[in-house]
């Protein structure tokens, strides 16, 4: 039996854990000397799904012994729920098992889909928003609920085309997502930004069309001008029309709302990652950082290379 | 406008994916058409775009459709030669960023992703570069065994790749250790972090020179590419320890030993004393030296007998 029947309103977002950061390799080594929240200055983890699946070295072993001290939000990048092929079950199965292990706070993916033909091209590809896609969608997004036993968490995509055929505006189709599927929303206000400007609409357009009643969690992100558009790079600094976004999101959710920022390139020390993430908490007390965006040092979106280098095999070693 | 593709530059049976009227036609594709066809654009990359692109692709003044398409199409390959280059380091060193490139496109083209896991990328890297090897006939032979370097040191870098995320022996330290006693024959098992590697190349010392090559970049210091590995045969295992991958020589007994229980055989002592030449008593007690260092650093496992 479905514990998410569909037309069901969406459940009502679990409390924000507060305000924290991408998990990412090359923090491993500090956070083993800085392990308790009080040390590390954040409050939580978001950890990318995928590493994790079929991993018993020594990432796993950081995520589990963090897990102890944090909430942890897993975040997946390849559950492609809106591909047209049926749902990778061997990929749900490993993904139900290590969440009845780790017990996230929730899991998160992308409205996107990632391949087909049994081909994975491991990017976020944008899906025709139409109707079929729409009923196409929910339907899979009840199947993952039903499956996993919890309310999916979607996340919009950054996004540098739209499909001539696209009957929906994405708000739109969010929105009516989230009140067919009972999902939940993980809104990127630095993927709204990077949208808004590669596809000309308005940004306040989007976020007042958003159901904020079923946002879960925020991400905040730099992105790079490359001069005709922005990349999602994830590679600097929140820049202040990002920040001038969370504060609006942020004020029209009338709540706290879990707050995490994604860095994945050119990835700083930690210390100085949590800086920035506090630059946020300054944010909703009304100092927005007024900052440029950066000309693009690289023109790749969401750079993953950083998780399955070789840094580890050089790690200290463990005490 | 209509094209046949050539065979060779698609992932899957050239007859599902032929022409612009199979495919991309665009009397309000479905779902499924419209992915296909939009997955078949990244595989292929710009050239392969067509004017239909406009027609499925909302363009503007400040950037065309197929503007807008090839950063998926650019993005493609970036991400994923990103990853390969990530994996296999040393072998990016050693080939240059043009030829790595070459080989890595390639590799993509021929068999692209079918795993949700960027960890599975690199799988069948060390194959790809052993069947596109070209014939060493006619080559000098230190030319013709120079060929092989690339393949062996993917195979190698693709092993601590393994060893890093497989099931180790950090968990199971209890029920696992040194022998009963120095007069018995042990009972071993490989962990699934140990692996075998058999090369014709020093890359043991090549692999330590790139590390510290790669650190020395990595802090904007100036050094020398290492020369490239001098021809040596070598037996090499990987293997993890308290979660640090590790890579040591093994003597060719030793790598006899470490090779049959890789083929999952357990090992008759009396046969394998005999093919080294050697007597039981000479081997066991070489075996029980070497296990003192082998099983506490988990390059093997002692099961209770």
């Amino acid at each position: 039996m479905s514990a998410f029947p569909s037309c069901s309103l969406p459940a009502t977002p679990p409390p924000s854990p507060g305000f924290g950061v991408g998990l990412r390799s090359c923090h491993f080594p500090w956070l083993e000397r800085h392990l308790l929240p009080q040390q590390s200055g954040v409050d939580w983890f978001e950890a990318i799904t995928e590493n994790y699946l079929d991993h018993y070295g020594y990432a796993r072993r950081m995520l589990f012994r963090l897990r102890e001290h944090y909430p942890i939000v897993l975040h997946g990048v390849s559950l492609s729920i809106g591909a047209s092929e049926p749902l990778d079950a061997a990929y749900l199965h490993k993904l139900r098992q290590l969440a009845s292990e780790l017990q996230p706070a929730w899991i998160s993916d992308h409205l996107c889909w990632t391949g087909m033909l049994g081909i994975n091209s491991h990017d976020l590809l944008p899906l025709p928003l139409t109707r079929e896609s729409l009923d196409h969608v929910c339907a899979r997004v009840q199947q993952v609920q039903d499956y996993l036993s919890r309310p999916l968490v979607l996340e919009n995509p950054s996004t540098y085309f739209c499909f001539q055929q696209n009957e929906y505006h994405e708000w739109e189709f969010l929105a009516e997502l989230v009140r067919r599927s009972g999902c939940q929303l993980l809104v990127d206000v630095n993927n709204i930004y990077v949208s808004s400007v590669n596809l000309g609409f308005d940004p306040q357009q989007y976020l007042a069309g958003l159901p904020l009643q079923a946002v879960a969690q925020c991400h905040l992100a730099g992105p790079s001008d490359m001069g005709t558009h922005l990349i999602d790079t994830h590679d600097q600094p929140v820049p202040t029309a990002v920040w001038r976004l969370y504060q609006q999101l942020i004020s029209a959710c009338e709540r706290p709302v879990a707050t995490l920022l994604e860095w994945d390139a050119r990835i700083p020390d930690f210390p100085e990652l949590v800086a920035e993430l506090n630059l946020a908490r300054e944010v909703l007390q009304g100092h927005i950082p007024q900052r440029e965006m950066a000309v693009a040092a690289s023109s790749l979106s969401t750079p993953v290379a950083a998780s399955v280098g070789r840094e580890l095999h050089i790690a200290e070693p463990l005490s | 406008m209509s094209q046949t593709l050539p065979a060779t530059d698609l992932p899957w049976p050239t007859a599902s994916v032929r022409t612009e009227q199979t495919h991309e036609r665009c009397d309000t594709p479905t779902l499924a058409e419209q992915q296909r066809w939009l997955l078949e654009r990244v595989l292929l990359g710009p050239q392969a775009n067509t004017r239909l692109v406009e027609e499925r692709i909302q363009g503007s003044a400040a950037l065309s459709a197929a503007q807008r398409l090839a950063i998926y199409q650019e993005g493609y390959r970036l991400r994923l030669l990103e990853c390969l280059q990530a994996e296999f380091p040393a072998l990016h060193v050693c080939l240059g960023e043009s030829l790595f490139r070459l080989f890595a496109i390639g590799y993509l083209e021929q068999q692209p992703s079918r795993h949700y896991s960027l960890y599975q990328l690199g799988e069948g890297f060390a194959d790809f570069l052993s069947r596109t090897r070209p014939a060493g006939s006619g080559l000098p032979a230190d030319t013709a065994a120079q060929l092989l370097l690339p393949e062996q040191l993917a195979r190698l870098e693709r092993a601590q790749a393994r060893a890093l995320r497989a099931m180790g022996t950090e968990q199971r330290e209890a029920d696992t250790g040194r022998p009963d006693h120095w007069l018995s024959w042990p009972v071993l098992e490989l962990p699934d972090t140990s692996q075998l590697v058999d090369v014709n190349f020093d890359l043991l010392d090549y692999l330590q020179q790139t590390d510290r090559y790669l650190l020395a970049q990595q802090q904007g210091e100036q050094q020398d590419k290492p020369p490239l590995p001098a021809v040596t045969s070598q037996s090499l295992l990987v293997y993890r320890h308290q979660y640090r991958v590790n890579v040591v020589r093994l003597e060719p007994w030793q790598a006899t030993m470490v090779r049959q229980l890789q083929q999952g055989q357990p090992c008759d002592w009396s046969r394998f004393a005999a093919a080294l030449g050697l007597a039981e008593s000479e081997l066991l007690s070489r075996l029980h030296l070497w296990l003192a260092r082998a099983a506490a650093q988990s390059m093997v496992v002692v099961l209770p007998s």
